[in-house]
This record gives structure tokens, sequence and C-alpha cells, in this order.
């Protein structure tokens, strides 16, 4: 099975974080279902630690660079 | 020193250790090490002292992953490792740093910026340099010192920024 190289880089109002390492997946879709545990998790620190739960997105991007989706951290948050 | 479970008594262990940085070191078999303790009440009573301490570092590690932040635990790790090396810049990967703190690939990267920020060290691909140890210590806090401090009171003081002067004793999580 042929893995794909995807990076998650992190914004964040005027902050940009990014994936200088990235990882291999399987597909666009697996990539998208770590993003989404990692910005839970992000974001839990932040509630735990009394910190402003801003408006961060994961910017997904492929080897070339090519913005492939994004993962907006709110949306990783499930209410009733 | 690693295979410590040796020292305590048991030849198997369920842990793996494994070479995080190349270096030089020595090894002995466990038989002939076991024989060597019965033989030599010093060289035993050092070695459990030597496990006692990794016993506190690890209570510590426990503590710190229950209540310390990232940021906290990350800057911990990498002073812990500085002490080790005796090298203010080490070869490692964010995803390496994950699985030793038990958390996302991104939530490192994520630390290791913030980290960046402060001016404690400087990240690059593969590879973390520690530019100021002191804003390290600060951005570690409490987390880091007591183990050491531990350490230190029984094998004598362990100053990683004068090269060659920490011990070759010192043992990390892990193992």
């Amino acid at each position: 099975m042929s893995m794909t190289r995807y990076f998650f880089n992190l914004r964040s109002g005027d902050k940009f974080v990014p994936d200088v390492e990235g990882h291999d997946y399987a597909n666009l879709g697996a990539a998208k279902e770590e993003a989404v545990i990692a910005a839970r998790e992000i974001l839990s620190e932040l509630v735990k630690h009394g910190e402003v739960i801003d408006g961060s997105i994961f910017e997904i991007t492929d080897a070339s660079g090519a913005l492939c989706a994004t993962i907006p951290f709110r949306d990783v948050l499930r209410f009733f | 020193v690693t295979g410590s479970p040796v020292i305590l008594g048991s030849t198997r262990s369920p842990n793996a250790t494994f070479m995080q940085v190349a270096r030089t070191g020595f090894e002995i078999d466990s038989g002939h090490l076991k024989e060597a303790m019965r033989n030599s009440k010093e060289l035993s009573e050092v070695l459990t002292r030597f496990a006692y301490t990794l016993m506190i570092q690890k209570s510590q590690t426990a503590l710190a992953n229950g209540k310390a932040a990232i940021n906290e635990r990350l800057a911990r790790w990498l002073l812990m490792a500085y002490d080790r090396v005796e090298s203010r810049q080490f070869r490692i990967t964010h995803e390496f740093l994950a699985l030793m703190l038990g958390v996302r690939r991104p939530g490192v990267t994520n630390a290791l910026h913030a980290l960046e920020g402060k001016g404690s060290i400087h990240s690059k691909r593969n590879e973390v340099i520690v530019v100021d140890r002191a804003a390290l210590e600060t951005a570690a806090g409490w987390p880091y010192g007591v183990a050491e401090a531990e350490y230190a009171r029984l094998f004598g003081y362990v100053d990683a920024s004068e090269a060659g002067a920490s011990s070759p004793l010192l043992g990390v999580d892990g193992e």
C-alpha cells in the first residue's frame, strides 16, 4: 500500500507553526482522522490550563506544499 | 545505566531498552554483574542507590504526566536529555518526542514552537538545539529539579554545561 506524507501546519491567529516533519498516511482520510485527534488533544491542554481557545486550524499539506484539507479546531468539539 | 532490573534481582523485564543517541559505553553480562555484586558490597550499594534515584525520577515523571502542561514536560525531557548526552544539540524527531511524552506529534511541534518563541531552544527538522538552558529550566518549572537534586545528593553535582562533568550513571525513564 502506497503511503502519502502529509504535514499538519497549525494556524492560530497571527501564529503559524509549520510542520517540518510530516507523517505518512494511507490516504487523506486517515491524515484528517489523526488531525482531529491531535486537535482535541491540543484543545484539552488549553482548557485544562485555563487558556483561551482561539480559532486554530490545521492546514494539511502534502510534500509539494499543496493545501489538501483544513481542520478547524471548533469542528472537532462535540455538542448535543 | 540500563538494565536496572538486574540490579534489583530480575534478569527479565517486559520493558525494552533502545539507544536514542550514538555514544560509547560498557556492557556486562547479567550473570557476571550479579556475581560482581555478590563479591562487592560497595558495588552492590552504589548500584542499588542508582536504582533508587531512578525510582524518584519515575515518580516525578508520573507526577509531571498527571499535572504538568505539555510545554513543561517537553522542556523537562529536553533538560534530562541535555544532562545525559553532554551536548546542547541532539538529533531527535518530533515523532520520537511524541512517543516519549505520550502525546500526538502535532502537540510536540506546537510545544517546540512555544519553547523556541521563549528563546530557550532552536528547533529544526530532526534536531533540537538548547540555546538557553536557564530559560529552558524556567519553562520546565517544578517538574524538573527534584529528581536531579536527589541524584546530585547521592552521586555528586551534575552540571551538563561542563562537558564531561555529568556522571555516566545517569539513567532515563523507559529503560
